[in-house]
């Protein structure tokens, strides 16, 4: 797959927002006619897209129950002046 | 209303600048108040790194009692956020080198044994039901994410994940913003390139 690592830094935004899915809709239209006549482009955005929306979907890890008061354990073990 | 209470309702109005300042000032529930605020979002962040909950929860502890002991040094400059996750990072980098020279073990040192070699142990998860698709998904994201270089995978961690600003990443990696962006464009496209070869050897 080519990576174009020389692009315009405003190409370069279009890209992120367009995989972030954050592209206004006149920007969307733009960003897609291009998309359009660019394949190398295109196929960056569609992996950018398919990337984006799978992290986005990875379950969210959230302290287990009791942690404060493990942390709190370990804060008077560490922190007593000895 | 006690005053702890009263203390509480008051911190929990104040931005994590402000809970800060009042930790630095010696009000010690205010670090209750920081931990509440980012437990979730740093066990989210480092999980990415340790792949393993127990080794996450250390870092998250690890990483709050680094806030607790430095709190003098934290200036506004920084957003709290930015200043807490890149004392995770840092955290984060050190117990991952770490555990990369733990990886690879020598069963035998004798360079002159040609059949002598160092064997890479990798950590092999056995699923149990055919049937958990969405599982695999997942452990595949999570292991191809894991496969990327680290420039790479700290910066969409902390985009894709974490849901940070470019400016706040900028600044937690010390990375000129492009560098960010970059980053982020090169790094989304490897992962997918990552994703097809996993799914190419399935299919052999």
């Amino acid at each position: 797959m080519t990576i174009y690592t020389d692009y315009d830094q405003v190409i370069t935004d279009y890209l992120l927002d367009y995989c972030e899915e954050s592209l206004d809709d006149t920007e969307l239209t733009v960003f897609t006619e291009l998309l359009s006549i660019e394949p190398g482009l295109r196929r960056e955005a569609q992996s950018g897209l398919f990337i984006c929306r799978k992290l986005k979907s990875l379950p969210q890890i959230k302290a287990a129950p009791g942690f404060e008061m493990r942390l709190k354990n370990r804060m008077k073990k560490e922190l007593v002046p000895k | 209303m006690n005053t702890v209470t009263n203390n509480s309702v008051n911190l929990q109005s104040l931005s994590d600048e402000d809970v800060m300042e009042q930790l630095q000032a010696g009000n010690m529930h205010a670090f209750d108040i920081l931990v509440s605020r980012f437990k979730d979002r740093l066990h989210n962040f480092l999980f990415r790194y340790t792949h393993n909950h127990e080794d996450c929860e250390d870092l998250v502890q690890e990483t709050f009692l680094r806030v607790f002991k430095s709190r003098q040094s934290y200036t506004r400059i920084a957003k709290l956020s930015t200043w807490i996750y890149t004392i995770a990072l840092n955290l984060a980098k050190s117990m991952y080198k770490k555990k990369q020279r733990m990886s690879t073990v020598s069963m035998h040192a004798d360079p002159s044994d040609p059949d002598d070699f160092e064997i890479a142990i990798e950590d092999t998860t056995i699923l149990q039901d055919e049937q958990l698709h969405q599982k695999i998904c997942v452990e595949q994201l999570e292991k191809a994410l894991h496969t990327l270089n680290d420039d790479f995978k700290e910066a969409i961690i902390l985009r894709d994940i974490q849901q940070l600003t470019y400016e706040e990443i900028s600044e937690i990696t010390g990375s000129a913003m492009g560098t960010v962006k970059s980053r982020i464009n090169r790094g989304r496209i490897q992962l997918q390139e990552i994703l097809e070869e996993y799914s190419l050897q399935e299919t052999f």
